[in-house]
């Protein structure tokens, strides 16, 4: 029986990238369309001219976010009250702190401004964000679990794909002062569906 | 009883004014707590984020605007009726943040030369294209003259509500968006709505 899903983004981690860790978590097959030339000739009959779109029982979704969380939903990792999700979301709005630099960051041609939004993000807007972020971690079972609750939510992994972004733009960003996501990080890492998919992830530039 | 609710931003619409709507349109009642500048750095340290709003509910408090919108309107139960329905609802809201993203570095932007700049791309491409696809959408649900999604309010409808007055106080050309500005007329006069608008204290952001 053909997937239920198909999520269509370009070939790499980017917007996609954390419904991609959504369905590999909850072991659930999709259909993984990455489009290159081909993106012109369909932007306009996307219903907001933007990747990445899900498919699902004749219905197309559009805008990372909402699809993000409509996965989330749809595999039981939203969090399990109406303040436990909040909560979740709470990280993920923060975490788009972290990652939302990476395109103006890697798309900035110019050699000076890159080093200078670069520095800046390094030396103050990231350290702030992870600050709280390692607070916030710390006031749930001590920072020795996940974020929200007792269980996996998609907070854990859309931190995990921050942290990502992070590292690659700048390869030997100091995290000692932030001990409790670097051990949540190996823990999320490692649990074997995920490990399973980093393995077979592809590699590419973005 | 006290209400369950405590909304804390600062004296304007901003980022406490959806979640300020999707009470009104509940009907739920709450206490608003509208802080000065001045009083803000006292508290941001013991705030989850160190940003406003902030909503306190059964003793815990909530930070990031659209995580506490959300929120509410799940509490209220202005998601939408399906899973389906809910993504389709708040892919509606992320694309209207494009409208409004922009509105508070041109506002604080002290270059005048920078500011001019910025306004003009707000004005001339940004709006116009993601107004255009919030058209499309908001036309392909019953022709566009009820609700952004299914048949009912949801926080998609206020989110616009909210999201359409930054291109109208720029002075974006808005004939090209009928149906929106018809939504918008609608979502205003329905009676809680309406009522909440007139009793709104009147602020610069």
């Amino acid at each position: 029986m053909a997937p239920k899903y198909t999520l269509t983004y370009f070939n790499g981690r980017g917007r996609a990238e954390i419904a991609r860790l959504i369905f590999a978590v909850a072991g659930v097959d999709y259909v993984d369309k990455r489009v290159e030339s081909e993106w012109p000739a369909i932007k306009q009959s996307l219903p907001w001219k933007s990747l990445p779109i899900l498919e699902v029982d004749g219905v197309v979704l559009g805008q990372s976010l909402a699809l993000t969380r409509f996965l989330a939903r749809e595999f039981g990792l939203q969090g399990k009250t109406n303040v436990e999700q909040a909560l979740v979301e709470s990280v993920v709005e923060a975490s788009a702190d972290l990652y939302g630099e990476y395109y103006p960051i890697m798309m900035e041609e110019d050699e000076k401004k890159k080093a200078e939004i670069t520095e800046k993000y390094v030396k103050e807007t990231a350290p702030a964000v992870l600050k709280n972020l390692e607070e916030f971690l710390s006031s749930n079972n001590e920072g020795g679990g996940f974020f929200v609750g007792q269980s996996l939510t998609w907070a854990d992994l859309t931190v995990l794909y921050a942290l990502d972004t992070l590292f690659e733009i700048n390869t030997k960003f100091e995290m000692t002062d932030f001990p409790k996501m670097m051990a949540h990080r190996k823990r999320i890492e490692s649990l074997p569906k995920i490990a399973e998919y980093l393995k077979k992830r592809p590699n590419t530039t973005f | 009883m006290a209400p369950k609710y405590t909304l804390t931003y600062f004296n304007g619409r901003g980022r406490g004014e959806i979640a300020r709507l999707i009470f009104a349109a509940a009907g739920v009642n709450y206490v608003e707590k509208r802080l000065e500048f001045s009083e803000w750095p006292a508290i941001k340290q013991s705030t989850p984020w160190k940003s406003l709003p902030i909503l306190e509910v059964d003793g815990v408090v909530l930070g990031q605007s659209l995580a506490l919108t959300r929120f509410l309107a799940r509490e209220f139960g202005l998601q939408g009726k399906t899973n389906v329905e809910q993504a389709l609802v708040e892919s509606a809201a992320e694309a209207s943040i494009d409208l409004y993203g922009d509105y508070f570095p041109i506002l604080f932007e002290n270059d005048e030369k920078k500011k001019t700049e910025m306004t003009e791309k707000y004005v001339n491409q940004t709006a116009p294209a993601v107004l255009k696809n919030l058209e499309e959408f908001l036309s392909s649900n019953k022709n566009g003259d009820g609700f952004f999604v299914g048949q009912s309010l949801t926080w998609a409808d206020l989110s616009m509500l909210y999201a359409v007055d930054q291109p109208v106080s720029m002075k974006v050309e808005m004939s090209g968006f009928p149906k929106i500005m018809a939504h918008r007329k609608r979502i205003e006069n329905l009676p809680k709505i309406a009522e909440y608008l007139k009793k709104r204290p009147n602020t610069p952001f």
